[in-house]
């Protein structure tokens, strides 16, 4: 007499040639995505990109990211938003000023590194260069106020990170 | 099947690694007084462009610096259809002077970040596919992989003091 849930000599087997079928799909799909560029970043969860046709890639991770609620440089916050705009209190010249102060401590880093490279000759400095992550959403005058601090600071080339809209 | 278990390391160690989104980057520069020693002698005559971004339109102000000035606005709106549109005009600029491979661009306050980076792609990047301009110095862009550019230097001269 069989039982109500089929007969008890029934044995259950995989089916293992879709299977594979899947696995070596997914493997080509995966192949093809994957890549050896040595820069990787992860971008930060409370932001989103702006999109670009830009064929650049990125070559260094940003040391300015802006996401919906502050403004952090190199993962330490300087600036709670509120808004989405900066706080008039950390404002000074039109400048956002904890970025400035912390751009100045990472360009006098930079110029130590620099002049053990190149023996202390001055005559060869080029003006800094940073990266800045910012969430598409934001106003101009937040990029705005980033861009005057680190002119302060000596940083005149900007990168703007952006998502790439053919990868 | 040791088949199986290949497939499903490679699997997973590919889904870890995997990029799904590309990420690029768009450079700008902001006015600054060089202290360097060398006196560069201006050119006699040349072509500034000047693109101010707004909240709904985008102008683009083209003129030479001496006589005949040539000056020349327009203004595009801010669509898909209208920044394409801005996208050829800046190449017709382009090839108008091919010496001249600066622009200064402008943008207003309130003008949303993703706006102001498509309007940064129209000036400074041109597509994988698209033809490039016929410029005097194509063949050495190319060479250089700077024909990835249609204006390869955009100062931001909204950040000013």
């Amino acid at each position: 007499m069989s039982s109500a849930g089929g007969d008890s000599n029934e044995s259950l087997s995989l089916n293992l040639t879709p299977m594979l079928d899947i696995f070596s799909i997914l493997v080509t799909f995966l192949l093809m995505s994957y890549s050896t560029d040595p820069t990787n970043h992860d971008v930060d969860q409370n932001l989103e990109l702006p999109d670009s046709v830009t064929l650049v890639s990125m070559d260094e991770v940003p040391s300015i990211v802006v996401n919906r609620n502050e403004i952090l440089i190199n993962n330490k916050k300087v600036v709670t938003l509120q808004n989405g705009k900066v706080p008039a209190a950390d404002i000074q010249q039109g400048a956002v000023y904890p970025v400035f102060q912390e751009l100045v401590e990472i360009a006098k880093v930079n110029k130590a590194a620099a002049d053990i490279l190149r023996g202390g000759d001055d005559k060869k400095a080029k003006p800094g260069e940073i990266t800045i992550e910012m969430d598409r959403k934001h106003d101009f005058e937040i990029m705005r106020r980033l861009m005057l601090a680190g002119q302060q600071a000596e940083f005149v080339t900007f990168k703007l990170l952006v998502a790439k809209e053919n990868i | 099947m040791p088949f199986l278990d290949i497939f499903s390391i490679l699997n997973t160690f590919l889904l870890v690694s995997a990029s799904f989104i590309g990420l690029g980057i768009i450079e700008v520069q902001v006015p600054f007084l060089s202290n360097s020693t060398e006196i560069k002698e201006p050119p006699s005559r040349s072509f500034n462009i000047r693109v101010d971004v707004e909240d709904a339109e985008i102008k683009v102000t083209s003129q030479w610096t001496e006589a005949p000035t040539e000056k020349e606005e327009k203004t595009f709106k801010v669509d898909k259809e209208d920044i394409a549109r801005f996208h050829q005009e800046m190449i017709a600029l382009r090839v108008k002077a091919p010496e001249n491979d600066k622009v200064t661009i402008y943008a207003a306050d309130t003008v949303k970040y993703e706006i102001f980076i498509q309007a940064l792609d129209a000036v400074k990047s041109m597509k994988e596919n698209e033809p490039r301009p016929a410029l005097p110095n194509a063949e050495e862009l190319r060479k250089t992989g700077r024909d990835v550019f249609l204006f390869e230097k955009v100062v931001v001269g909204s950040v000013i003091l």
